[in-house]
């Protein structure tokens, strides 16, 4: 479906006996054992919570709750799921819980009214590569934020970071048909703002 | 169909006959016009239930969706991780489960830090001729600058008016003492003074990372400018206190190619090739510094990168050495105001100069505050910490609403 749909997110490290033991032993409060699992996990947290935000800044901070909130919880893991996709589940809550703290739609779409202007399809084709990519970013992003968060995570699990619909679906705990039901609710509306903000040509118009 | 035996009440063999009837035909109807088994068609069928198969191809979508993604993929945005402040998090959200003791423990760990310019080349943002290009600058800056290091720092510190009227024999004698081991006696001599964040890049020390360092060394006497210094370094021709220094660089290391050089030279460039050449010196504290701080003995690391700021204030090796600097300083937990700004004065666009200037904006006050975001923005508008310069500024607005 998406652009990287055959890209799968950076792989965590694979919750081997290795692993197993450090959890064990960090379980039992062994800082080196814990800091060995932060450093192998971080860039993956890192990945994950990058492209539900898109905020670099954000991210930093949000990993850095999550690992910690992970510490704290750490004597309740039961093993059942991998470490990678407990932390990944960790990290998803807090930024539903920012995004929350933070909801306000009113102001999501005056952000949204005022990038349309700063957007000119005219200009557009004037601005350098990178300065697109960025521009294409911030509006995406805007767009996302005016999104339902069910349909805005589903969306960055899906297209954006690139999971399959089985991988998408098991870090956000729904069924593949109920993730992709709502990836393709999110593309519809998606594609309907960014038509208005003068990013896609209006379906009609396509050849 | 039949009536099940167990089905409790009354009998009804009227209805029962008319199912049997029913049954028959359709078990005949069965016989006669089974339908085959047809497996593709059931798969394109359930193809198409699936809500992703029914959605209408959008190659412009993907490509604005890829487009993005490839963005955000290759803008990490220089997320460091720091484990110590994870776990200093964590104790505050529960001291029950992560105690005070483990955070002085992590605490003693060397840092965990993502290496900046490693990140850089893993995005392709290497050029080779531009490397090309800028090596000649350089190597050209290096001249004028191991000129004009004769003449000592500009820094407008009376300390270093002082030091420059004597700069050049007391660089001919650093060279050599560093050689002999007397690395940390003249590095301490030669310190500046200040503070600051990140890496820029040894993969030993990385491998280090999570070692516990040894027991800290005795706190040595530097504490920056108001310490009182060392004696100058004996002279040259003094016998070495080896034992002064925590790895001293390897005479041969630094002596040899000038004894092989001394062979072809002209009587009159032999009295210069004695003197190790400022490179020599610079990577021989470098050395010196890193392996003082991989054996955990910071005050010394310290005092090493500053030499090197010294003999090379406005060089990619000083740029390198105040990023070293930022990290200990952070490991350390001091303060790196005072070298942020030194920093940004001589590199305003240098590869730190985003944080630095995040850094001493985080740690305004007051008016200075929203006013060093508002430079932030105006200098680097594309700035990693743009987001929060801009929250900074509208959070500033709304306590100036009535």
């Amino acid at each position: 479906m998406g652009p990287h749909a055959t890209q799968g997110p950076t792989p965590a490290p694979a919750a081997d006996a290795g692993e197993a033991t450090l959890v064990s032993r960090a379980r039992g409060g062994d800082m080196q054992a814990w800091a060995v699992l932060y450093r192998s996990h971080f860039p993956a947290m890192v990945r994950h919570v990058r492209f539900l935000t898109g905020d670099a800044e954000l991210t930093e901070e949000l990993v850095q709750e999550a690992f910690a909130r992970a510490l704290v919880k750490l004597p309740s893991f039961d093993g059942r799921a991998t470490l990678s996709t407990w932390l990944h589940g960790i990290a998803l809550n807090i930024v539903r819980n920012h995004w929350r703290a933070q909801r306000n739609t009113a102001t999501a779409h005056e952000r949204l009214r005022n990038m349309h202007a700063a957007t000119d399809a005219a200009v557009a084709p004037r601005l350098d590569q990178a300065h697109l990519s960025r521009k294409k970013t911030e509006a995406l992003y805007a767009v996302l934020e005016t999104l339902p968060e069910n349909l805005r995570e589903a969306f960055v699990l899906r297209d954006l970071q690139g999971n399959s619909p089985a991988e998408a679906a098991a870090k956000l705990g729904i069924t593949p048909g109920n993730l992709s039901v709502r990836a393709t609710r999110a593309r519809e509306r998606i594609r309907r703002e960014l038509e208005q903000l003068g990013w896609l040509s209006p379906k009609g118009a396509r050849p | 169909m039949t009536r099940r035996p167990d089905r409790p009440g009354e009998p009804d063999l009227e209805l029962d006959g008319f199912l049997g009837d029913v049954a028959g035909t359709v078990a005949n109807d069965l016989d006669a016009n089974a339908p085959q088994p047809d497996f593709e068609a059931m798969l394109a069928r359930a193809q198409a239930l699936s809500p992703e198969a029914s959605a209408e191809p959008d190659p412009e979508l993907d490509a604005f969706v890829g487009a993005v993604a490839n963005h955000v993929e290759a803008d990490d945005g220089g997320v460091m991780p720091d484990f110590l402040a994870v776990v200093t998090r964590a104790h505050t959200l529960d001291a029950t489960v992560v105690p005070q003791s483990a955070v002085d423990e992590v605490g003693t760990y060397a840092p965990i830090i993502a290496l900046r310019d490693v990140a850089r080349q893993r995005r392709g943002q290497t050029d080779p001729e531009l490397d090309a290009f800028v090596g000649d600058v350089r190597g050209h800056l290096d001249h004028d600058l191991a000129r004009g290091e004769q003449a000592g720092d500009t820094a407008t510190t009376a300390e270093a008016d002082a030091s420059r009227r004597g700069v050049f024999p007391l660089a001919i004698a650093a060279g050599l003492l560093i050689a002999v081991g007397l690395g940390a006696a003249l590095a301490t001599w030669l310190d500046l003074g200040g503070g600051a964040l990140w890496n820029t890049g040894e993969g030993s020390r990385s491998e280090a990372m999570l070692s516990p360092r040894p027991a800290p060394e005795q706190e040595s006497e530097f504490h920056g400018h108001a310490t009182p210094r060392p004696e100058p370094p004996t002279p040259p021709d003094a016998a070495p206190k080896t034992d002064a220094v925590p790895e001293p660089a390897p005479l041969d290391e630094v002596a040899t190619p000038t004894r092989e050089r001394s062979h072809k030279a002209t009587p009159k460039a032999r009295p210069k090739s004695k003197r190790p050449s400022r490179r020599q010196r610079l990577e021989a504290l470098e050395r010196e510094a890193n392996a003082a701080w991989q054996a955990g003995k910071l005050d010394a690391a310290e005092v090493a990168f500053r030499a090197i700021i010294r003999l090379d204030p406005r060089g990619h090796w000083g740029e390198s050495a105040y990023g070293e600097l930022f990290t200990l300083q952070r490991q350390r937990k001091r303060s790196s105001v005072s070298l942020w700004k030194t920093y940004l004065v001589r590199f305003p666009s240098g590869r730190f100069a985003d944080d630095a200037r995040a850094g001493l904006c985080r740690r305004a006050t007051g008016d200075a505050k929203a006013q060093c975001w508002q430079d932030y923005l105006d200098t680097m508008p594309r700035g990693s910490f743009r987001r929060q310069a801009q929250r900074e500024l509208d959070a500033a607005a709304q306590q100036e609403l009535p």
